[in-house]
Formats: C-alpha cells, sequence, structure tokens
C-alpha cells in the first residue's frame, strides 16, 4: 500500500485520515509540532517565509527521517497569498537536502479541474467515483463532527466548575472520533460526547467574555502554534467565538467556488467600509467579521497572524479604524519561530483585563469575577 | 485641474504612461520629488509596523502631496497581466493609503486596473469620467506598445533602455535583480546603482530584458508564478545567464518581503546552478550605509578575484 503523509493543520488530520484510508492509501501522521519540529523547518526554509511554511518542512522532515514516505499531499493554489507555491519550494528544498520524496500538489478544482483528476487517478488504488463520493462522505463527517464539538466546547469552558473538564472531554472525544470507521460508529460517538460535554456542571450566574477568534487559517487552527489560545481563554473565563473552521474552509473552496461563484458577498460587504478588495489569504475575512463583531456586541476581536503574511497585514492597517468606529477592541499577535509562551499569555491576561473592566464601566456597576482562576 | 502622482511603488514603470495620459485630458501633472531621508519617515511614522517599507514610502509621497494637488492618484493594481498579482499590499493599497493618511479624503483619485476586467485605457477613462474629464478618444501611443497581453515595462518605460545604452561595457557585468521600486529608488537602496557605476560596474536590471526572453525565464518553472514581478526576474535572469553571461548578481529586497520570500529562494537555487554568485540584500528604514558598502565591497573583491582566478 502507498504510503502518504500530510502536514498537520489542526485537527484536520482525523478527516483527511479517513479520506486517505477510504481511497486505499495508508497515512502516517508526522509526530505532534514541538519546539523541534518549528526549528528545523526554520532552519531549512527561507528566512522570511512564513511560519506555516517552515512547520510545513518540519513536519516533512520529521516524518521523512523515522520513516519511508512514498508520496506527500500538499494543497495548492493560485495566489496572491504564498500559500500557492508551498509545495513546489518545499519539494525542492527537500530534495536539495537529501529527502527523495515526490509530492501530490492539488489544485483548486475550480482553476485546474483536469490536472486533478488525472493526478488523483495515477497515484490512487481505488479511483472511481463511488471510491470518492464513500470517503469524502467519512471525512465530511467527521470534520463537521469535529466543528461541532470544538464549538460548543469553547462556550462550556469558561462556565465549567471543575477546571480543565472541558478540554479532557475534547481529548478523548478526537480520539474516539480518530479511530472510528462506521458511519453509525461516529454519529453515536458524537452524539455521546455532546452528551457527556452539555452535562457538565456549570457555573449559572457567570457572564463569560465574549471574543473572537479570527485572522489567517493555520495560527487558528493549529493550537500547537497558538499557544492553545482558545483553552487559553477559556481559563481565563473568556466564550471564544472561532470564525474560521476547517469543515467550513474545505466546503468553501471545494465546493461554493463552484456552485456559487459570489460566495464571498456577504463578506464583502461587511468589509466594504474598511477594505474594499480581495487581497488573498483570510484578509477580507478578517476585516469582515471584525466588523460583525462589533456589529454583534461582542467584547474584543483577537487576530493571529503569522510574521509576514501579506494578507493579515494589510488587513491589520484597517483595523484600528474599525475600532475607532465601531468601538470594538482587537489585539492583533503576531507569531513567528521565536514567539514564547509567556509573552502570548501576558499580553491576552492584559487584554482580558482591559475588556472586563472596559465592559464594568459600561454598566456602571462593579466589576465582576472574570479572570482567570489559575 | 493638477494630478499628484506618488513617486513609489510601480511609478517606475507606468509614469510615462500616466502622465501622458493626464496630460492628454488637459490636466496638469506633478510627481512628488525622488524619495529622501524625511520623506521616508514621514512614511515610517504614518503606517502599522509590519508593512514593507515600499509602502511606507509611497504613503510618504502621498502625505507630501496631498496639500500640494486637487488630486492625488492612487494606482489600485490588482492584476497587470492574467494568472497573476502584484502582491496583496497593491491589491489594498487604497484602503492603506485611506487609513494611514486620512486627511486625503475627496482628493483620492483611484485608478483601478484588473485585468481582464478593464486595461490600462479604461481603468483611465474610468477615473477622468470620474473627475467630469472627457477621455481621449483616439488610443494614446504608450497603449500601442503594450503588446499583447502581458505588459513589458522594457517597452512601457523607454529609460530603462536609454540606462542600459549609456553604460559602456566595462569588463565585470553585474546583473540586479529585485523589485524596480528598490532598484531604481536610491533613497532605498542606499544608492547601490550609483555605488556599481563608480566601481566600473556594468549592471543590468529586470527591467532592460529584452521582449524576446518574454516568458522564457518563468516558463521553465514547474508551476507558473502567479506574481508579475517575480516573473519578470525569471526572464532576466534567463536573459542575464544565457546572452549576457554576467559574472554575478546582487539580489535586493525588502525586509520581510512576501513574495521574494519565495521568488528569492527559487532564483538563488538557480543562479547557484549556474555557479555564480550572488550578494542577497535586504534593505529596511534602519539600513546603514556602512552595512551597505562593506558587503558590497567585500563581493566585489571576491567577483574580481574569481574571474582572475577562472
Amino acid at each position: 500500500m502507498l504510503k502518504v503523509t500530510i502536514p498537520h493543520l489542526g485537527n484536520s488530520y482525523i478527516p483527511l485520515s479517513a479520506l486517505f484510508r477510504e481511497v486505499g492509501l495508508e497515512v502516517i501522521l508526522p509526530p505532534p509540532i514541538s519546539q523541534e519540529t518549528i526549528a528545523l523547518g526554520a532552519k531549512l526554509a527561507p528566512e522570511f517565509a512564513c511560519l506555516p511554511f517552515k512547520i510545513n518542512l518540519g513536519n516533512f522532515v520529521e516524518t521523512l527521517r523515522s520513516q519511508t514516505i512514498d508520496l506527500i499531499f500538499m494543497a495548492g493554489g493560485v495566489g496572491p497569498c504564498r500559500f500557492g507555491y508551498y509545495g513546489q519550494l518545499q519539494q525542492e528544498i527537500l530534495r536539495a537536502n537529501g529527502y527523495q520524496v515526490d509530492f501530490l500538489i492539488l489544485e483548486a478544482p475550480k482553476t485546474h479541474p483536469r490536472e486533478l483528476w488525472e493526478k488523483l487517478k495515477k497515484y490512487l488504488p481505488k479511483h472511481r467515483l463511488t471510491d470518492f463520493s464513500r470517503a469524502l462522505s467519512y471525512a465530511w463527517q467527521k470534520a463537521k463532527a469535529v466543528d461541532t464539538f470544538d464549538t460548543l466546547a469553547n462556550q462550556i469552558r469558561p462556565l465549567e466548575k471543575k477546571p480543565g473538564a472541558t478540554s479532557r472531554l475534547q481529548k478523548k472525544f478526537y480520539h474516539a472520533l480518530n479511530a472510528a470507521v462506521l458511519h453509525k460508529d461516529i454519529k453515536k460517538i458524537v452524539n455521546n460526547a455532546l452528551q457527556e460535554l452539555s452535562s457538565l456542571s456549570v457555573k449559572t450566574e457567570f457572564k463569560p467574555l465574549k471574543i473572537v477568534l479570527l485572522g489567517e487559517i493555520y495560527m487558528v487552527l493549529e493550537s500547537q502554534v497558538n499557544f492553545k489560545i482558545e483553552e487559553t481563554l477559556g481559563n481565563m473565563g473568556v466564550e471564544v467565538k472561532r470564525t474560521i473552521h476547517f469543515s467550513e474552509w474545505v466546503f468553501e473552496h471545494l465546493l461554493l467556488s463552484i456552485v456559487k461563484p459570489n460566495w464571498r458577498q456577504k463578506q464583502f460587504l461587511l468589509a466594504k467600509s474598511y477594505l474594499d478588495n480581495f487581497v488573498g489569504g483570510h484578509g477580507l475575512e478578517t476585516v469582515a467579521h471584525t466588523v460583525d463583531a462589533a456589529v454583534n456586541n461582542y467584547h474584543g476581536v483577537v487576530e493571529l497572524a503569522p510574521f509576514t503574511c501579506m494578507p493579515e497585514i494589510v488587513a491589520m492597517q484597517a483595523l484600528p479604524a474599525i475600532t475607532k468606529d465601531l468601538g470594538i477592541p482587537v489585539l492583533p499577535l503576531i507569531i513567528d519561530e521565536h514567539s514564547g509562551e509567556a509573552g502570548i499569555r501576558t499580553r491576552l491576561e492584559a487584554f482580558v483585563d482591559m475588556l472586563a473592566y472596559r465592559r464594568s464601566r459600561s454598566r456602571g456597576g462593579e466589576l465582576l469575577e472574570v479572570v482567570s482562576r489559575n | 485641474m493638477i494630478i499628484g502622482l506618488p513617486q513609489g511603488l510601480l511609478y517606475f514603470w507606468f509614469a510615462p504612461l500616466w502622465r501622458e495620459y493626464w496630460q492628454k485630458v488637459n490636466c496638469s501633472v506633478i510627481s512628488s520629488p525622488p524619495t529622501d531621508r524625511q520623506l521616508m519617515m514621514t512614511g515610517v511614522g504614518s503606517t502599522l509596523d509590519e508593512i514593507c517599507l515600499p509602502i511606507k514610502i509611497f504613503i510618504g509621497h502621498v502625505k507630501w502631496l496631498v496639500p500640494k494637488v486637487d488630486k492625488v492618484m492612487i494606482p489600485h493594481l490588482v492584476k497587470i497581466e492574467p494568472k497573476a498579482f502584484i502582491c496583496p499590499k497593491f491589491m489594498g493599497l487604497p484602503d492603506i493609503v485611506r487609513h494611514t493618511v486620512p486627511e486625503i479624503g475627496e482628493k483620492m483619485l483611484v485608478v483601478k486596473f484588473d485585468h481582464p476586467k478593464t486595461n490600462f485605457k479604461q481603468a483611465l477613462d474610468q477615473a477622468a469620467r470620474q473627475l467630469g474629464l472627457k477621455p481621449p478618444k483616439k488610443e494614446f501611443d504608450l497603449q500601442n506598445q503594450l503588446q499583447g497581453e502581458r505588459i513589458w515595462p522594457g517597452l512601457l518605460n523607454l529609460n530603462f533602455q536609454k540606462m542600459l545604452n549609456q553604460q559602456t561595457e566595462n569588463n565585470l557585468k553585474i546583473g540586479v535583480l529585485g523589485h524596480p521600486y528598490c532598484i531604481y529608488d536610491p533613497c532605498f537602496n542606499l544608492e547601490l546603482l550609483k555605488r556599481l557605476r563608480e566601481n566600473d560596474l556594468t549592471y543590468y536590471t529586470p527591467e532592460m530584458t529584452p521582449i524576446c526572453y518574454q516568458g522564457q525565464g518563468a516558463g521553465s518553472l514547474e508551476k507558473d508564478l502567479f506574481w508579475t514581478l517575480g516573473r519578470l526576474q525569471f526572464d532576466a535572469l534567463e536573459w542575464m545567464l544565457e546572452e549576457l553571461n554576467v559574472d554575478g548578481f546582487i539580489h535586493i529586497s525588502t525586509f520581510a518581503c512576501g513574495p521574494e520570500a519565495i521568488v528569492g529562494e527559487l532564483l538563488e537555487k538557480r543562479i547557484r546552478q549556474a555557479n555564480k554568485p550572488i550578494l542577497k540584500l535586504n534593505y529596511e528604514e534602519h539600513s546603514g550605509e556602512a552595512g551597505v558598502i562593506t558587503r558590497l565591497e567585500a563581493f566585489l573583491d571576491l567577483m574580481k578575484y574569481r574571474c582572475q582566478v577562472c
């Protein structure tokens, strides 16, 4: 069986493993992202390449050092974000460093439908339409399940009475979901997990602050790189609303972009007064979701971006104007291979304190209990 | 009506085209002066730290122009050729200007070039109509020189050819790679071209590449690059390696430039394959002259030594 590997992107390994298994490939996941991974990637990658590029590269090197891999799966793109050229350059860098491995770079079906099909046919042992549809249905079910659970977990975490209970359930759920094979098993696991989660004992009188988490997709989704920001904020008593979900992203780029070319219309309209053009990556989404958060009375916004990320920088320039007009505080966090947990944590704590003070002032009342218990 | 052209970003390519157009519709045109330290620092002071220096410089130029003219033309270059962008920062340029130079207000004149929706003539006509001016009927001269679908800076702006012809052929030839606003802005690159001239070197820039090399270098890549300025550099590299056989390369870019992080790496690989020396220089607002001179001198010495030995 062909051995393939994929780069880490948050929990995407759960649906992607299922997908590849169903089309007859053996998936070997890279070891979890660690400081070692980041250091390895940063050493080989160009200095100013963005952090996701370096970490992907680190993932590949770590996998190739311990295993023989036939094929690396990578997504492509058509710019202007650098992501579209990741695969090609990573392949060159790996070859120059003595790792002989093939890449299968999947271009968007919208722009390169023929190439995509031919590549798939060449490599996949099972490539009938029914195989694909079955594989996709499994992957979709799992992707959806992860996102549903995460959304609920973010709401429960600030309210939990026993610190760490939500995160423990989350870990257990990921593990069980990844192992599940049949549709009905997946369904059962999801239902059980959601049940367990909602029956956790919670504080009823406590009103958590609400923060929207947005920015560049990799930094938002990969908890090993963003210093588990959702968990950290949750433990500080903050309800986090994440705007980017893997399942949605796949749905938008694989399907919506073909059947409904103006799917970004809502975001264009929301962002229009601050950013009037698509700028690649999630730049437009960042601005649109910030406006959305302000209008819907969220208390604050945290923007995550890797150092030198072009779309996020353009968006970042527009954010102060939104803060000024609509009165929503925004904390931009730029992360690179030198970022330390303490630095990020300190800034988050200060931000949350400020938001709590701001809320109590606006209510004219006294400071409610908001700040972290640990 | 007075139209102001900020002397930054792709002004170095399009200035003759824009100037001619606005003069045709009876506007007077003034450009901001060449970048100086003060202008640069004005830009640096009003933008986000993370933005690259060329954008900061551009903002400095806009700030200089605002009190002096009726309209400041902000070129919104989304796409100027098929299947390639310039950079996300160019795509969001009008918004960056709006947020960093709030005093510009109604004086902002955005000209949006978005291939294939608008070509250069249509984009400028649209802007002229916005101002209540009648666009010129005849296709204006420079438009004819934009051959085919891809634009070619050497034809767009004849200054580059002049620059090439002015140089005498010296024994050492050097290829300078980078974005136009990095190469032709002496304040940005601390007078690199002048220093090369003083050292009796003949230098070649991407904009001097003859049109017959269009697509030659960029086409040989595994995947088409989706950045206009990157493509041009690959075509230029082909010209410099195959026809000119230059003795070495200098690659200049701005600190934390997104596209150049990828393109620069690919260029370097190709140059190393051809067994040529390369000096990579990164600039930002804190760059010092001494650092550049030292590195340049060392590189040139090595290049000369290499030529004697080989």
